[in-house]
Formats: C-alpha cells, sequence, structure tokens
C-alpha cells in the first residue's frame, strides 16, 4: 500500500473508465488504463473488495513542443466490492493492449444447474 | 426554475470529469476521440492516441498532404452490462499538419494501448541555423 500512496502523490490520480458485464460463468470488470504496462499494474484482493492500482510508463519525451495535451502520464486506482456469489479462488486478471480484464467467476453454489429428470 | 434538494437529485455534473479537466495539462484541450497529444521536435512530428483495448487491424492511419487520420472501431465485448463506462463505436480523428513531412518515413506503433505515430518533418521545412557572415 505504502508503494501505492507514493504513486499517487507524483501522477494525477484517474479513475478509469470501467464496464461490468455478466456472462454465463462469471462477471467481468475490463477497465481501461492506456499506457499501463504489466510491471505497474496491481490487483489486490481484501476480504469484501478488490482493488487496481496502475502507473501509466507512457512518458512524453522532453525537448518537444506541445500543440495539444490530452491525455498523459497518469495513475489510476479503483476499488470494487464484490459479493458473495464471486468464487475467490478463481478470479484471473488479463492485461492487454491497455485493457484490464478482471474474471470473477460465479461460485459453484450458485451457477444454474440443470436437473435430470429419472424415470421410474 | 425549479430548484430540487431531495436526496435523489442528481446533479447534471460528472464530478469525475470536472477533476479530471482540472488536471488535465492544457484544460480541456481539443477534444475528441480518441484522446491526442500533438508534439514536435526538432527532427519529427508526434501524434499519440489513447486507443486502449483496439486491435492492430481494426485501426486504419491515413496519411495525405495535410492531414493525418486515425479511423477505428472499438468493439463492446458480449454479456449482460451493469455498468458501461468505456466508449464504443467506431471513431475517426482528423489532425490537420502545418508542416510538411516526409511520407515514406511514416512510422506508428503500439504500446499498451496508445498509438504513436512518427512523422519525419522533411528537409525543407526542419529550421536551419542561418550563419551571419561578417563582412
Amino acid at each position: 500500500m505504502s508503494n501505492a500512496k507514493s504513486t499517487q502523490k507524483s501522477a494525477p490520480c484517474h479513475y478509469p473508465a470501467t464496464d461490468i458485464l455478466e456472462r454465463e460463468d462469471g462477471f467481468h470488470i475490463l477497465m481501461d488504463l492506456p499506457g499501463v504496462g504489466r510491471e505497474d499494474l496491481s490487483v489486490e484482493l481484501d476480504d469484501t473488495s478488490v482493488t487496481v492500482h496502475g502507473k501509466s510508463s507512457y512518458h512524453p519525451d522532453g525537448g518537444r513542443s506541445f500543440a495539444s495535451k490530452e491525455f498523459g502520464c497518469h495513475s489510476y486506482e479503483r476499488r470494487f466490492t464484490i459479493s458473495e456469489v464471486v468464487d475467490r479462488e478463481g478470479i484471473r486478471a488479463e492485461l492487454s493492449d491497455g485493457v484490464l480484464d478482471l474474471f470473477l467467476p460465479k461460485a459453484e453454489k450458485i451457477k444454474p444447474r440443470r436437473i435430470e429428470i429419472k424415470t421410474a | 426554475m425549479v430548484i430540487d434538494f431531495s436526496p435523489f437529485y442528481d446533479l447534471a455534473l460528472d464530478w469525475d470529469k470536472v477533476f479530471e479537466k482540472l488536471h488535465a495539462p492544457l484544460p480541456g484541450g481539443l477534444g475528441g476521440y480518441p484522446p491526442m497529444n500533438l508534439s514536435q521536435d526538432q527532427d519529427n512530428v508526434y501524434a499519440a492516441f489513447s486507443v486502449p483495448g483496439v486491435k492492430q487491424q481494426d485501426l486504419d492511419i491515413t496519411l495525405t498532404d495535410k492531414s493525418l487520420t486515425v479511423q477505428g472501431e472499438r468493439k463492446a465485448p458480449a454479456g449482460q452490462y451493469y455498468r458501461q463506462e468505456r466508449p464504443m463505436g467506431r471513431f475517426q480523428r482528423v489532425v490537420n499538419l502545418n508542416l510538411p513531412v516526409d511520407p515514406e518515413k511514416v512510422s506508428a506503433r503500439m504500446v499498451n494501448g496508445i498509438l504513436e505515430v512518427v512523422m519525419p518533418r522533411s528537409g525543407a521545412a526542419k529550421p536551419r541555423k542561418i550563419s551571419i557572415e561578417t563582412a
């Protein structure tokens, strides 16, 4: 945590744009983290929530003059509360092209099940 | 005028955006999607675009005499949405270049969802030092 706090001071902290969607097998949290590499990203799970910290490694070089600057080197932080329908052991995170995909599988007990009918 | 201060009164303001604008280097910028940084130095013109999640094959970069166009599409993954904040769909952004660039040597690369196009300035447009001859 101390590491995350120090990054917040050095760069403005942004709330990354996030989609949350449900598929049959579980939930996906998709987060836009442009410029964030694997080594600058941390996903922490505690009792009730999952917290994502990231820091963009995109640094426009010095010595350039900017005509427009609409994004920059940011740090990102966002926390989500997870409910008990999530199988905590099965949470997976994948980062590709600046998008983090957090997969939260549904716990076995709440998955829809087909009940077989026995014939006598 | 109706003023409603009920607890359900929802200010028509996106406070996150307000604060993000306070942090932005140039407030507001030029607007448009995707966000763009346009810069130059002695040798090159750089245009960087923040396009997280866009695959290389869904991006189309066109360079003409006076402009650079970036087109693409962000595809929404299938599923039942509880929250959708990420912009989706087709986008296009046109950048006017007021400097001549060398179209043969333009390069582009994608790193972690940031596309950077490097356009070398063509010889005639490079700033040159002119020495003053003494008589």
